[in-house]
C-alpha cells in the first residue's frame, strides 16, 4: 500500500522533545521533566477541585458507601463549602449554568 | 476506566510518580506497569485477565520456540500454529455467534434443519488489538526483524500495557520490546506535545463527538425512517466527525500518557479527511492499523508484485478482511469492500491512464479531495448501520425523501464544523502552539490544562460515552 516512510512521518516515532529553557525561567531550570510533569497534573487537579468541588463531591458520592468514602465525602463537602465561601466555584457553575439553559444540547428542537 | 473521567485522572496522579521513582529498577518498574495494566484492564471485566495472561505467555513460548529452531520447516509450523492459536482466540469471542447464524441460515436455505446455540460469551475489550499484538510479535520473531525477548514480563508488559491496550494504536513488538529493555530517559518526555495530545483528545471526545452523536448521529441511525433526505446526509457527515474526533481522540491520548510515562508510541492518524485519494487517506487514517495490514496482509500475499489483476485482488482481499476484523457483519465486509475496490479502481486508473488525483493541479486535488470524501462518508454509512440491510434502507431513505423537516440544530453543525477544522488547520499552527507551550511558564502551563478541562465540564455532556474503538 505505502512504503514505510510514508506511514511512519519522520518524528513520529520518538518523541523530540519540543521544549527550550525559557529564559530567566529559575524554576524551569531546577525542575526535571517528570517532576514539572508532576506539578502541572497536581497543581492542575487543585485548581479543578477549587473551581469545581462539587464534581469530586458527585464522584464520591457515586462510589459504594464503607467508611473511607464516608470520610472522604465529607471533606470534599468541605471543600464544596470552602470553594463557595471564597466565590472560586461561582464561575464555573454559572457557565454550566447557563450552558444547559441556552438549550443548545435539546434534542430534536425543531420537532 | 475510560480517559475522560475522574477516575483515570486519580489513577494516572498515582501511577505516574510510582513509575518514574521506579526508573532506576527497570525490573521493579515494568512488574509495577504490568500490574497496574491488569487492574486497568480488570475493570472492564476481571476474568479475561486470564486471558490476556495466556495470550502473552503463549506468544513468549512460541517466540521462544522460533529463536531456539533453526530448521526453516519446523519455524514455518512453530509460527502457523502460534497464527492459528492466536486467531481461534479471535473467532471464538468475535465471529462464532456471527458464523453460527450464517451457517444456520445457510442450512435452512438448502432445507437443513441446522441449530447451533450461541455461544453466550460476552466480547472481551479489545480482543482484536490483542491478537494484532500477539501476531505481530509472532511475525516479526518469525521473519528475524526482532529478537525473541527473553524476559516473560517484558512481553506481558508489551501485550498488556495500559495506554493501548483498549483501542490500540497497534504499537510494534520491534518499537516497543527495545524501549523495555533499559530505563526511561526523561528526556523523552515531551511535556507540550504529550498534553497537547491529552487536552486536544478530551475535545474532540468529549464535546464535539459526544454533543454529535447524541444529539443528531445515533437518534438519526436509530430511526432513519423518521428523518428527511438532508438531515440524513447531513447525518452520515456528522458520523464521520464523530468516528474521527471519538477514535483519534483516544489514541491521542494513550500516545500522549504513554510519552510521559517514558515510552514512545506511534502516530495513528495525520488529517484524514484533508485526504485526496483514498490511498492518501489510508496513509492519514488509523496508520498503525494500515501498517499492519500492509506488513502483514498484503506483502505476504503478494503485494504489488504479481501483476496487475493479482495486485486489485490481493487490495480487494486485505480491505474484506480489514473490514471483518472491525465487526462480525456483512455490513464491515461491505466496508471493507468499498475501500478495496476504491483502492483497486484508482489504481487502475492511475496504472492504465496515469490518473493520480493526489498529484497535479490545485482543481484535480480538489475534486479528488470531494470525491474521496464522499467516498468515506458512503462507506461510513455501512460502518454505523446495525446491518447491510439497515445501511441500504438508508441509502434508500435518502433517494425517496420523506418530506419530514430538518432537526439539525446549529450547535451541532457547530461542533461538525470545528471537527472539520481539526482537519484544515495547518499542521504549522499545532507546531507553534506546541512551541509556544514549551516556551510558557510553570503557572501558564498548569492555566492551560486547567482551563481546557474546565471548559470540557462546561460544555461537554453529562457523563461520557465508551469510546467507539471499544466493540473492536
Amino acid at each position: 500500500m505505502t512504503d514505510e516512510s510514508e506511514i511512519w512521518p519522520s518524528g513520529a516515532r520518538v518523541g523530540a522533545p519540543s521544549e527550550r529553557l525559557a529564559p530567566f525561567s529559575i524554576v524551569r531550570a531546577r525542575l526535571s521533566r517528570p517532576v514539572e510533569v508532576l506539578v502541572i497534573v497536581y497543581a492542575t487537579m487543585i485548581v479543578l477541585l477549587l473551581a469545581n468541588p462539587k464534581a469530586l463531591a458527585n464522584w464520591i458520592g457515586d462510589l459504594p458507601q464503607n467508611a473511607v468514602t464516608e470520610a472522604a465525602k465529607s471533606a470534599a463537602d468541605e471543600v464544596v463549602e470552602f470553594s463557595a465561601k471564597l466565590g472560586l466555584s461561582a464561575p464555573y457553575e454559572a457557565a454550566r449554568e447557563a450552558f444547559l439553559k441556552s438549550g443548545w444540547i435539546k434534542r430534536d428542537r425543531a420537532r | 476506566m475510560l480517559f475522560p473521567t475522574i477516575d483515570f485522572l486519580l489513577f494516572f496522579a498515582v501511577v505516574f510518580p510510582i513509575t518514574w521513582s521506579l526508573n532506576d529498577k527497570n525490573t521493579l518498574k515494568k512488574l509495577f506497569l504490568v500490574v497496574i495494566s491488569y487492574a486497568f484492564y480488570a475493570c472492564w471485566n476481571w476474568r479475561f485477565t486470564f486471558l490476556l495472561f495466556i495470550s502473552s505467555t503463549g506468544n513468549y513460548l512460541a517466540c521462544r520456540l522460533l529463536s531456539a529452531t533453526t530448521s526453516p520447516q519446523r519455524r514455518s509450523l512453530v509460527t502457523w500454529v502460534a497464527v492459528a492459536l492466536n486467531l481461534l482466540g479471535l473467532a471464538y469471542f468475535k465471529y462464532f455467534d456471527f458464523l453460527a447464524a450464517e451457517l444456520t441460515n445457510l442450512a435452512g436455505y438448502f432445507g437443513l434443519d441446522l441449530e447451533i446455540n450461541a455461544s453466550e460469551v460476552p466480547l472481551p475489550v479489545a480482543i482484536s488489538f490483542l491478537t494484532f499484538h500477539g501476531l505481530s510479535y509472532v511475525f516479526d520473531v518469525s521473519r528475524k526483524k526482532v529478537e525473541a525477548s527473553k524476559s516473560l514480563l517484558d512481553v506481558v508488559l508489551y501485550m498488556a500495557f495500559f495506554p493501548h491496550l483498549v483501542a490500540g494504536p497497534i504499537v510494534r513488538a520491534a518499537d516497543f520490546l527495545g524501549q523495555l529493555s533499559k530505563k526511561s530517559d526523561p528526556e523523552h518526555i515531551d511535556i507540550a506535545r504529550s498534553f497537547g495530545l491529552i487536552l486536544g483528545g478530551l475535545v474532540k471526545k468529549v464535546v464535539i463527538a459526544s454533543h454529535i452523536a447524541t444529539l443528531f448521529v445515533d437518534p438519526v441511525f436509530v430511526n432513519p425512517s423518521d428523518f428527511g433526505r438532508l438531515d440524513l446526509i447531513l447525518a452520515a457527515y456528522g458520523y464521520a466527525i464523530v468516528i474521527y474526533c471519538d477514535f483519534s481522540a483516544y489514541t491521542d491520548i494513550a500516545i500522549g500518557v504513554a510519552n510521559l510515562l517514558g515510552y514512545q508510541f506511534p502516530q495513528n492518524f495525520n488529517q484524514p479527511y484533508r485526504a485526496t485519494s483514498l490511498r492518501d487517506f489510508w496513509r492519514r487514517w488509523h496508520m498503525s492499523l494500515s501498517s499492519w495490514l500492509r506488513d502483514y496482509l498484503y506483502i505476504p500475499m503478494g503485494g504489488d508484485r504479481g501483476g496487475r489483476w493479482a495486485t486489485y485482488r490481493n487490495l480487494m482481499v486485505t480491505m474484506l478482511l480489514g473490514g471483518l476484523w472491525h465487526g462480525a457483519g456483512t455490513q464491515f465486509i461491505i466496508w471493507g469492500g468499498i475501500h478495496g475496490g476504491w483502492l483497486a479502481l484508482e489504481r487502475f486508473l492511475k496504472e492504465t491512464f496515469g490518473f493520480d488525483s493526489s498529484k497535479g493541479s490545485l482543481a484535480l486535488r480538489l475534486l479528488g479531495w470531494f470525491v474521496t470524501f464522499q467516498v468515506v462518508c458512503a462507506a461510513w454509512i455501512f460502518f454505523r448501520c446495525p446491518s447491510s440491510s439497515a445501511a441500504f434502507e438508508y441509502f434508500g431513505l435518502i433517494l425517496r425523501d420523506s418530506g419530514a423537516p430538518l432537526t439539525v440544530t446549529p450547535f451541532v453543525i457547530a461542533l461538525m464544523l470545528l471537527g472539520f477544522a481539526t482537519q484544515l488547520t495547518r499542521p504549522e499552527r499545532y507546531e507553534s502552539l506546541i512551541r509556544w507551550y514549551a516556551d510558557a511558564s510553570l503557572g501558564m502551563k498548569v492555566a492551560v490544562p486547567s482551563l481546557t478541562i474546565l471548559c470540557v465540564g462546561v460544555f461537554g455532556p453529562k457523563g461520557v460515552a465508551p469510546f467507539i474503538y471499544f466493540q473492536f
